[in-house]
């Protein structure tokens, strides 16, 4: 195990590379290079052929990717997920905020504005941008609860199981957060007696806060049973605006991080979990 | 499959209404909150605009390969042209024009869905499900009215009939594309609205969104209006740039609106106001692109470049209806249920103001006014455009109104607007003291001042007077009262292009020096600075000064002179200052066109200032239609410009209009600022700024020792 992880290790920068972006800017430069190329030595009339017949391919195989994400065949990518789960357009209202704020700091700064108004006004937009953090916040933490409830449902129902916190998984030895496929035997042995099952169940419900009672969904003979890890990613409840304001970006690059170097479980534990609830949700084919 | 070309496109458009519609279904059901539906919504849409460029270039391929079985192809190409030539011959005619309208609809829609990945999760559904149904109108419009694939009747002919001449120039080519980015992409700022209505997420959300888009709108309409009067200047032989035609017009309409949203979402954004102003003008926007296209493509207005005569009509009013209608609905919807839970079990947004105006000498009266007068405008020129039609309806009999009408009672409305374009930065939100405005006022009154006291005291003798004569268009009292205030119009420009230069110039000296006060720099660095720091603002000010440059460039019009004259080689006419020679006339061929050219030496003060050289082309495809070339000579101050009439080359004789049109070079160079300031604020701000928002919140909120 130590040397495969080591050799997991060694090569994880090439799992790092976004290849399916390399792989489009690739297809596209291709394209661009065979349409110049034609235009170059054949005209402009095999130029338009080329980029029609690269488009056409386009057009079919988006709306054949549509037509399969819409039947449930193709699982959410994280991306995706996390882009779902993202709150709508926070960003863009705290940037205009912030601006608002400086405006209104320059026409101090210019004589335009009485101190009475400055004070007023401020004290206005100060009072939205933290009311857009906290609600933001609130609004986060409520969706993680509700995602929370969600998962561990969801995880109980196909036999999986949820940690119940980070001390457990901290506690958990290293290795990757999906865990190896149970043996037939085991998987049988658990068939066979729906007893072994409760603990899992149980510990889904500790897992899920102020969440109901899970129902356990009933197994078809040979489902595979695996384990996942959920990770708490809500910001402690007295997180600065600092931490709140984190840029997405970092998120999404411990997003991707994690899920390529350890799967599909692991990525649950790193994304938002309204995320993960949606690409599991996605995945499995039912709405959330 | 060369040989089912025509087909081949037309099943391609086929397939283009069905993902369409398939991609609305999909995304009204994402609305919900499904992500895979959503997902594919987003697919769906994407995988629509591949469809379309396919289209695109199965029409540019027939145009390339002279597939002159398709009926557009043989109308608007031959085999002399040119590839660039064959390639803009995609929007020369109607049916092709809309396949490139639908396409750079397509464009942007897909630029927005792109943008809006992983945010405006709740209004995202609805915005590509409204995005869609503009794609749907389109491809139906295309499939059931004016079909680009559609074949001739019987075989196809060896050669095409050609792209009209007036359209074989530089700027033809590249003002209808620009001008079609600036309408296409008001789509995106409406699905916003539409979706923020639907949704009931009314407050700033949907505001911040569109502003960049409507923004760009903006940019693309004054470039290709722009390009436009360039085309019009050199090539219609009008003698001026702009002749208030209704394509112009229709055009001019949406720019008028969509820059009166641009400052009302300030106020949105600053004072949670106008918020049914916004949502009105951002539909307006929308809708006067439809009207636009309404107006010029179906046969109900005739212009010098409007397309021919079709039955698309019938189906731009039948969508204008809908969009009307919808966003009354909608509005109305959104007024009753403000505050109320919605679907998905969150409050809608009451659309109600969140303040009132406090004060007339606040920034938001200022911007209310000038928003007010920016739609009295809109409303004026969309009823004298439509004025043949109204007339037949109303009073039985046609009636026109020419250029003359508009220029009496425009010009007062828009410096009334350039008037409070210079006064509203000087003004704060919520209230102006009195010593706060009377400081800010001070420099720029005085400079207006001292320009109109210098126009008044010098204007005659510089050959720009002040005061000039006005034919009343009207012969009743209200003509007497415009003559009388128009006549006035020239000093009142000067002042005001005075007063907003110098406002202007004021705010980069405050903030400059504002600047230099916290931290040592050059002036020029905290210039820069300020122009990197805060786009918005100074880019705002550069479209100002563009503006105000424009409307001096205008106001020239009042200074020009012209005349008409036949002459014999040797006769001279004088126009203006200048004296015009009739050196004789000379004879050009080239493959496609003869080309007779009359030759006038200009003079000036008894110096030679250069040679002009109008031309009347007679091209062998179209003999029966001759072209007038203009021949102009540009120098800083003004323009001589002549079109020649008639040349009898056995008499030796020519018939002359000669213009001599002053500050026509500041005209451009408005235009040219203008847009570079919309560029400028519209560059994205830096990522550097973003990270450190918050610190910025806390060091505000620090010495006002508000808790954190």
């Amino acid at each position: 195990v130590t040397h495969e992880a080591t050799a997991r290790s060694s090569w994880h920068w090439l799992q790092e590379l976004p290849w399916r972006s390399y792989l489009g800017v690739g297809v596209g430069a291709g394209i661009v290079l065979a349409t110049a190329l034609c235009a170059a030595l054949q005209g402009a009339g095999l130029a338009i052929l080329v980029l029609g017949g690269a488009g056409l391919l386009t057009a079919i195989g988006t709306l054949w990717t549509s037509v399969r994400a819409l039947v449930g065949e193709l699982p959410m990518d994280v991306e995706d997920a996390y882009a779902l789960a993202a709150p709508a357009g926070a960003d863009d209202q705290k940037r205009a905020l912030l601006r608002a704020l400086e405006d209104l700091d320059y026409e101090k700064r210019v004589g335009k504005i009485s101190e009475q108004d400055f004070g007023e006004l401020g004290a206005r937009y100060r009072a939205e941008a933290k009311q857009l953090l906290g609600v933001d916040e609130a609004a986060r933490d409520e969706e993680r609860r509700a995602v929370e409830r969600l998962v561990a449902d969801r995880l109980a129902g196909l036999g999986l199981e949820a940690l119940p916190d980070r001390t457990q998984e901290d506690e958990l030895p290293a290795q990757p957060a999906v865990a190896e496929e149970p043996t037939d035997e085991e998987s049988d042995a658990a068939m066979a007696a729906p007893a072994a099952g409760a603990p899992r169940r149980a510990s889904a419900e500790k897992t899920a806060p102020g969440g109901g009672p899970t129902r356990p969904t009933p197994q078809p003979h040979g489902a595979r049973t695996r384990r996942a890890t959920t990770r708490r990613d809500t910001p402690r409840p007295q997180a600065s605006a600092r931490s709140a304001a984190r840029p997405a970006e970092r998120r999404t690059t411990l997003m991707r991080s994690s899920a390529r170097s350890a799967g599909c479980g692991s990525t649950i534990a790193a994304i938002p979990p309204a995320a993960a609830a949606a690409s599991a949700e996605a995945s499995a084919g039912h709405e959330p | 499959m060369w040989n089912s070309l025509p087909e081949l496109g037309f099943a391609v458009l086929c397939a283009v209404l069905v993902t369409a519609a398939f991609t609305f279904g999909v995304a009204v059901r994402a609305a919900d909150g499904r992500p895979r539906w959503l997902r594919s919504a987003r697919l769906g849409a994407y995988g629509t605009i591949a469809l379309v460029g396919v289209a695109v270039l199965i029409l540019a391929y027939a145009f390339v390969a002279h597939d002159f079985r398709i009926r557009y192809v043989a109308h608007y190409s031959d085999r002399s042209m040119s590839t660039a030539l064959l390639l803009a011959a995609l929007w020369g005619g109607q049916d092709g024009s809309l396949l490139w309208w639908l396409f750079l609809t397509c464009v942007f829609s897909g630029a927005a869905i792109w943008w809006m990945k992983g945010r405006y999760r709740e209004l995202q559904p609805y915005v590509i499900a409204t995005l869609m149904v503009v794609l749907v109108f389109l491809s139906v419009v295309m499939l059931f009215a004016v079909n680009p694939f559609a074949t001739v009747a019987g075989a196809a002919p060896a050669d095409g009939r050609g792209l009209n001449y007036q359209l074989r120039n530089f700027y033809m080519i590249v003002h209808p594309p620009a001008l079609y980015l600036g309408f296409t992409s008001t789509a995106v700022p409406f699905a916003f609205a539409v979706a923020a209505l639907l949704t009931g997420r009314l407050g700033n959300e949907w505001i911040v969104a569109t502003r960049k888009w409507m923004l760009f709108s903006w940019l693309f309409l004054t470039i290709g209006n722009g390009l436009g009067m360039i085309w019009a200047y050199e090539e219609l032989g009008w003698g001026g740039y702009w002749n208030w035609d209704p394509v112009e017009n229709a055009s001019l309409l949406p720019w008028l609106t969509a820059t009166a949203y641009l400052h009302s979402i300030t106020i949105q954004e600053r004072r949670g106001m106008f918020k049914h102003w916004n949502v009105l003008l951002v539909c307006a926007t929308f809708l006067l692109t439809l009207f636009g296209t309404f107006i010029t493509r179906s046969g109900l207005i005739a212009s010098v470049h409007a397309f021919s005569k079709s039955s698309i009509g019938t189906f731009f009013l039948a969508f204008m209806v809908l969009v009307v209608v919808g966003c009354l609905v909608l509005w109305l919807v959104a007024l009753l249920l403000g505050g109320r839970t919605g679907l998905q079990g969150r409050r809608r947004d009451p659309l109600v103001n969140e303040t009132g105006i406090e004060s007339a000498t606040s920034r938001e009266s200022a911007f209310l006014a000038q928003n007010w007068l920016q739609f009295a405008i809109t409303l004026f020129v969309m009823a004298a455009t439509l004025w043949p039609t109204l007339s037949e309806w109303l009073l039985r009999r046609k009636a026109t109104v020419g250029a003359d009408f508009y220029n009496t009672f425009v010009p007062p409305l828009a410096l009334l607007v350039i008037a409070l374009m210079g006064l509203a930065p000087l003004l704060g939100w919520r209230r102006t003291s009195r010593e706060l405005f009377v400081r800010s006022i001070r420099a720029p009154a005085i400079a207006a001042l001292l320009a109109a006291g210098l126009h008044v005291g010098l204007g005659r003798r510089l050959g720009v007077p002040p005061f000039v004569p006005i034919e009343p268009v009207l012969q009743n009292w209200l003509g007497t009262v415009m003559a009388a205030i128009v006549g006035k119009l020239p000093v009142v420009t000067v002042a005001l292009v005075a007063f907003n230069l110098t406002v202007v110039g004021q705010e980069f000296a405050r903030g400059v020096r504002a600047r230099r006060a916290r931290q040592p720099e050059s002036v020029l660095e905290a210039l820069g600075s300020l122009l990197a720091r805060s786009r918005r603002r100074y880019g705002g000010y550069l479209v100002h000064v563009g503006v105000a440059i424009l409307f001096l460039g205008f106001a020239g019009r009042a200074w020009g002179t012209h005349a008409e004259a036949s002459l014999r080689v040797g006769q001279k006419v004088q126009v203006g200052d200048y004296t015009l020679v009739y050196a004789g006339s000379r004879e050009e061929h080239d493959e496609e066109k003869q080309m007779v050219f009359a030759e006038l030496d200009v003079q000036l003060g008894g110096k030679g200032v250069g040679r002009l050289s109008p031309a009347k082309y007679v091209y062998e495809a179209s003999p029966d239609q001759p072209s007038s070339e203009v021949g102009r000579i540009s120098r800083w101050n003004e323009d001589v410009y002549a079109i020649v009439g008639l040349v009898d080359r056995r008499s030796e004789m020519a018939s002359f209009q000669i213009h001599v049109n002053p500050l026509v070079s500041l005209v451009w160079l408005g235009l040219i600022l203008a847009s570079l300031g919309g560029l400028v604020a519209m560059w994205p701000e830096g990522l550097v700024r973003r990270a450190g928002a918050f610190g910025y919140v806390r060091r505000l909120d620090a010495p006002a020792g508000a808790a954190k």
